[in-house]
């Protein structure tokens, strides 16, 4: 399959296309999802990192797993919620971290 | 049969109305918090869309706001922690009434005629640096979330003021001086023990609009014994601020990747280092990073029109993928792309998610430039790393185009 398709003249161009990453020390491919679409409700999900597999890289948490097992959004923290836990607790409510549920 | 007296107020820009009972108890409280956002009071009319939220007191401590898209939709608090969740609320019903919008959960203050936001960082100080800046001559646009508008003919990128008063936790900061703890406290009105509401300022009425100059990450230090300080930062860093904080995400994925590169890439992107929040001010009033700021603006040739969405109902991703690496994969159409001087920031051509690529998943994902195979891919990456192991590389390769596949960037 490789040794006429792959010629030294076809190599050296996908070397040319990858320029200057081509001299990047080996890490795992990582990939995070930054940001998902969603509708305008509810609040946001928390962020989490992914890569194809350990070891991670330094910068980023990674898990020895699939890639799609990867990627949840990481997107915004959501707009800042009321109540804090000490108040909901003195109405009796439940405290999920971010708003005050007592119904 | 209810006799419950309640009204509907339609604040302007929004869908839905928001249904009050009991105005003459709930309207003392609410209508200062927001004064600038302009709006009409009155009957249902039979022509109103349903309510985006209904708030009435219930009991003598507690309020109970209704919102049937919230999270929890029904919640009952405090007064004040009330119209905080309702304050929340009618940013999502903004978005709900504008899908074009982004939305950026953070503050945005005026220097000049330009606009700097302030992405939310975690106990950043960002509602006091708010209130601080307030009282130097900074008009607030916001001290929590930003929508964002391009203009479809100019492609300036301008920040919409919300006309809601900004919200301090309280007690504020013992390392305020006292001059500034009684500007502020002179100045907030409805308020409990744990939040107060900065009524006593001048606000831009809600739907005011400046251009974006400049962006301001905020990193508070509390054990930060040297001069607070306000340096450029790399555009991956500002990049990944921007994304992350941004919420509501019914627009493009690939249109939102091209605006923060416009914002991070031609914009001033500086972070703030401070430990006190009133020698922090003073440095940003003074800086003259942010004098004369430019204004954001789309590039030429960039999508032209109003901000094209993302499509809801499809799947974010794709199940049930298996890799064949003697297949020959090709990168699907119109993906965006961002590339920094560390990483890549990708968006799929349907424009449901935002990805950030390490070095080594980039030469992957460039290789694919032209249609590869899996088994072409591993054996240029042989080349260019012969001290990892065939098994590793073949490993990571096959899970990298797998994850490619499920995020629909390549078929």
């Amino acid at each position: 399959m490789t040794e006429k398709k792959t010629s030294e003249l076809s190599r050296r161009a996908l070397l040319t296309r990858i320029g200057g990453l081509a001299a990047a020390a080996y890490t795992v491919p990582a990939f995070t999802t930054m940001s998902m679409a969603h509708a305008s409700s509810g609040s946001s999900a928390a962020s989490s990192n992914s890569s194809a597999s350990s070891p991670s890289e330094p910068s980023e948490p990674s898990e020895a797993s699939e890639a799609s097992d990867a990627s949840k959004a990481s997107d915004a923290s959501g707009v800042s919620v009321a109540s804090g836990p000490s108040d909901c607790e003195s109405m009796g409510g439940t405290w999920n971290g971010e708003t005050c549920d007592v119904s | 049969m209810s006799d419950e007296i309640f009204e509907h107020i339609r604040f302007e820009g929004l869908n839905a109305p928001l249904r009050v009972s009991a105005p003459d108890v709930v309207r003392p409280l609410l209508d200062p918090i927001m004064a600038s956002w302009p709006a009409t009071a009155g009957a249902p009319d039979k022509d109103d869309p349903a309510p985006f939220a209904s708030l009435r007191p219930a009991g003598k401590k507690h309020w109970e706001l209704k919102a049937p898209l919230a999270t929890n939709p029904v919640a009952r608090h405090n007064p004040i922690n009330a119209i905080c969740d309702l304050v929340v609320e009618i940013s999502w019903e903004r978005l709900r009434s504008r899908p074009e919008l982004l939305c950026l959960h953070a503050a945005a203050l005026t220097f000049g005629d330009r606009l700097v936001i302030f992405p939310n960082a975690r106990r950043a100080g960002k509602s006091v640096l708010t209130a601080t800046l307030s009282s130097m001559g900074h008009a607030v646009f916001s001290d929590d979330f930003v929508p964002l508008a391009v203009d479809p003919e100019t492609r300036k990128i301008s920040g919409i003021a919300n006309g809601i008063a900004p919200r301090l936790r309280l007690p504020l900061p013992q390392n305020i001086s006292g001059s500034l703890e009684t500007w502020i406290t002179d100045r907030i009105g409805p308020t409990n023990r744990q939040y107060g509401y900065l009524t006593g300022i001048d606000l831009p009425l809600s739907g005011t609009s400046a251009p974006v100059g400049a962006v301001v990450v905020l990193e508070r230090d509390t054990d930060l014994k040297e001069p607070a300080s306000l340096l450029p930062i790399p555009q991956d860093e500002a990049m990944a601020a921007f994304v992350t904080q941004n919420f509501g995400r019914q627009v493009h994925a690939g249109a939102i990747l091209r605006i923060t590169d416009a914002i991070t890439r031609t914009l001033p992107v500086l972070k703030l280092r401070y430990n006190a929040v009133e020698e922090a001010a003073a440095l940003l009033d003074a800086s003259p990073a942010l004098h004369n700021l430019p204004a954001a603006e789309m590039p030429g040739g960039d999508h032209e029109g109003p901000l094209p969405l993302a499509p809801l109902d499809e799947p974010r991703t794709l199940s049930n993928v298996s890799i064949d690496l003697a297949g020959v994969y090709r990168k699907l159409p119109n993906f965006s792309e961002v590339e920094t001087e560390t990483c890549l920031y990708l968006a799929d051509g349907l424009g449901i998610s935002i990805h950030r690529l390490n070095p080594v998943s980039t030469i992957i994902w460039k290789l694919l430039d032209e249609p590869l195979s899996g088994e072409d891919v591993i054996e240029v990456m042989q080349e260019i790393y012969p001290d990892v192991s065939a098994a590793q590389l073949r490993n990571d390769t096959a899970n990298t185009l797998k994850f490619f596949v499920t995020q629909r960037l390549i078929a």
